[in-house]
């Protein structure tokens, strides 16, 4: 899995591409962690729309980035048009979705924690 | 009702394991010509189970997990996942959404449910100290029917 880190002013974009699964998430929570702890952001975005498999280690890796930043006070987003994806975080209780955006020809469905 | 065809496979419970029993997995049901999403699907569930395999049954420990399937002439498939591990204690309360014993290596404590939601059957069966074997089926509902 790759992750790419993309700032725009008080947000960082997580861009997720390949496969999430625990085999990848170890190296890549690795990562993650460093980044999220050099700096505060009010929000962080995990953008899945580069990933092409996720399991249940897809909504750890993303509970993980959540832990790390909320007591700072930064929001988490999930951002994806993935209907299996979505159900999976659903199926964890990650809280409603708060926005539904038209982009393009697509429904893209931001989630929020 | 026929099977068709069968397979078993064997593998150390290496975490780079987990990508390589779900791809065999989706390799092998792909004769019934499943759908993208019954394919994905597929592959989501051995992986939920394997990853269990090799986190919690073996828990940094190296041993044997075997995946076993059968394709059925009704279009269903039949999955079996087997590890000699350390076996569930609880196996209802594991079952649980969100439950997990390893919340300090944070992990979701979904694989279960997901298992359970993406396929139409799932038994768990876990003997503390044996292992534990985890068994799915799923009716697909191929593309050209």
């Amino acid at each position: 899995m790759e992750i790419l880190f993309e700032e725009q002013n008080d947000t960082l974009m997580i861009l997720l591409r390949g496969e999430l699964d625990h085999h990848n998430s170890i190296a890549g929570r690795e990562r993650l962690t460093l980044r999220l702890t050099q700096k505060n952001y009010r929000k962080i975005v995990f953008n899945l729309e580069g990933l092409t498999f996720m399991d249940s280690s897809g909504i750890s890796f993303i509970a993980h980035g959540y832990k790390l930043t909320a007591p700072f006070g930064t929001v988490t987003y999930v951002y994806t048009t993935n209907e299996r994806y979505l159900k999976m975080l659903n199926l964890a209780n990650m809280r409603e979705l708060s926005t539904i955006l038209s982009h393009g020809k697509e429904l893209v469905r931001l989630w929020k924690f | 009702m026929e099977i068709l065809n069968e397979m078993r496979l064997m593998f150390l419970s290496k975490s780079e394991n987990e990508g390589f029993s779900r791809v065999t997995a989706a390799a092998f049901v792909s004769s019934l010509d499943p759908t993208v999403s019954e394919l994905v699907e597929v592959k989501t569930a051995v992986s939920e189970a394997v990853s269990n395999a090799v986190i919690h049954g073996y828990d940094k420990t190296v041993g044997i997990i075997t995946l076993e399937m059968r394709l059925f002439s009704d279009y269903s498939v039949e999955i079996t996942v087997t590890d000699c591990g350390k076996g569930i204690a609880d196996i209802e309360k594991a079952r649980e959404p969100l439950f997990t014993t390893k919340s300090e290596e944070e992990r979701s404590g979904m694989g279960f449910t997901v298992m359970e939601s993406f396929m139409d059957t799932l038994e768990v069966e876990s003997e503390p100290g044996k292992g534990t074997r985890v068994f799915m089926k799923k009716r697909l509902h191929p593309n050209h029917t």
